[in-house]
């Protein structure tokens, strides 16, 4: 289920990017705030806020099961010279063909290589991952260099 | 598509960019060598390249108008003019505007990027204000120890668990909606069973009462008040005399009766004593009210009798 949230997430971000909107909102849970967090380190997007359906919050408000379901993520897209600085935003492993890579393969899959079908890295490219065993969301580099396995989640140019 | 539109926007409907009046810098100014950049000393430079920035050449608006809209040589006086021909008087005179035109233009012109170049300086300088106070700000340690990071939220739970206090009141709240519930279903049930049992008393559990019944159901008599109803004219009809079934319908709903005999509202208010205590207040509100209006009926009798008194005693008086 968390793959298919973050599929529509990945859907969402493109149709905004597209768009040229400032703001983009997502659900508020820990896979896509680790998502954003990474996006947010890479410089794909401007910022990253927390808040509810109406915007985002002004005052911090505390997260409670009585309204979980109204918080959501706020990230603030970017643009250069009226482009998008995110124009691709794809998953890699789905709900009926899960990705999963050993260490060895992931440094292959770093290096430039092609991985079983999935196109090799481009310059400029970001694949997260999700070590194994883990509910953190690395860079590939990052997962390189912990030498770990993991998922391939998506990837983001 | 129109002729010179590809060169101008390319699109219909939108005017070309304006020109530019002074293609080269209208005016002097000393060039100030960025540092960092060009070549460093002791590094050649490729052929058929300056090694230094080349200026652009500078035409000042009287350059260019003494180019372009030169004063003539020889200035002719009104009269030698007034014995030109015709086209040529108007020659001499549209090249006079057009020289006072174009100075003025140049001169408009100036103006407008002279204005332009203190408002960029203007902002320049309060955008330089503005990082230097950046620059010396410094965060407070309240900001700094209290702020939360991002990554802090990914360290502890995503979602604050409920308290033992929040989950007592959600307890409660929820057995609270489920009594009510409960208690409203009981009622519906309560009362279709006083609607039972009350028309029950009407239900065919003899023989005798079977054979009745289906008798009332084949005579004719339920279709007499029918027939009469649709014999009548429509100006007897007002005089006709009215159904009460509206009536007793009304009457049923305030006295809570169902199928002829008490609902469950009323059995319940009879069980809980509110009936005994209305009937209690009703008794009393009789009697206060049957006291007070003797009273004033003896009141009444008293004046009488004492203003029957009275005339007696007048009438003894004038005898």
């Amino acid at each position: 289920m968390s793959i298919v949230s973050l599929a529509n997430v990945c859907a969402h971000l493109q149709n905004v990017s597209m768009a040229r909107a400032p703001l983009a909102s997502i659900p508020y849970t820990r896979l896509h705030l680790n998502i954003a967090l990474g996006l947010h380190k890479e410089g794909f997007i401007s910022s990253l806020q927390r808040g509810s359906q109406n915007g985002p919050d002004i005052t911090p408000v505390e997260v409670t099961p009585d309204n979980i379901s109204t918080r959501r993520l706020w990230l603030g897209m970017k643009y250069r010279q009226g482009k998008p600085v995110l124009s691709k935003f794809q998953l890699i492993s789905k709900p009926n063909r899960r990705v999963y890579a050993n260490a060895e393969d992931l440094q292959s899959f770093a290096s430039g290589n092609r991985f079983r079908f999935v196109k090799p890295v481009m310059p400029g490219e970001i694949v997260f991952v999700r070590p194994r065993g883990s509910k953190e969301v690395i860079n590939l580099h990052e997962a390189v260099k912990k030498h770990v396995d993991g998922e391939l989640l998506c990837r983001v140019f | 598509m129109a002729k010179g539109l590809m060169k101008a926007t390319g699109k219909s409907g939108l005017l070309p960019r304006p020109k530019q009046i002074f293609k080269q810098p209208f005016k002097h100014e000393v060039y100030k060598k960025p540092t960092d950049t060009g070549y460093a000393d002791g590094i050649l430079h490729p052929k058929k390249i300056s090694r230094d920035y080349i200026l652009p050449k500078v035409s000042t608006p009287e350059k260019l108008l003494k180019k372009s809209a030169m004063v003539p040589k020889r200035e002719y006086t009104d009269e030698e003019i007034s014995k030109m021909p015709i086209s040529q008087q108007f020659k001499i005179k549209n090249a006079k505007m057009r020289r006072e035109y174009l100075k003025e233009s140049y001169e408009t012109e100036v103006k407008r990027l002279e204005r332009i170049e203190e408002h960029v300086a203007k902002i320049k300088i309060e955008e330089e204000k503005a990082e230097l106070e950046n620059k010396l700000h410094k965060a407070s340690r309240a900001e700094l120890y209290t702020a939360p990071t991002v990554e802090s939220y990914l360290e502890g739970p995503l979602v604050r668990p409920r308290t033992d206090e929040e989950n007592e009141i959600l307890r409660s709240k929820r057995e609270s909606n489920r009594l009510e519930t409960k208690l409203k279903i009981d009622q519906e049930r309560a009362n279709s069973l006083f609607e039972l049992y009350n028309g029950a008393s009407n239900f065919a559990i003899t023989e005798e009462r079977l054979e009745l019944m289906v008798d009332s159901a084949f005579n004719n008599t339920a279709n007499e008040s029918w027939e009469y109803i649709s014999s009548l004219r429509s100006s007897s009809i007002n005089a006709t005399k009215s159904d009460n079934t509206f009536d007793n319908e009304i009457v049923n709903i305030v006295m809570d009766n169902v199928n002829g005999g008490p609902g469950f509202e009323q059995v319940n208010d009879y069980l809980n004593g509110f009936t005994d205590d209305l009937q209690q207040l009703a008794d009393q509100i009789k009697r206060e009210n049957n006291e007070k209006s003797l009273k004033e009926a003896e009141k009444l009798l008293d004046e009488h009798q004492s203003e029957n008194k009275s005339t007696e005693t007048e009438t003894k008086t004038d005898n």
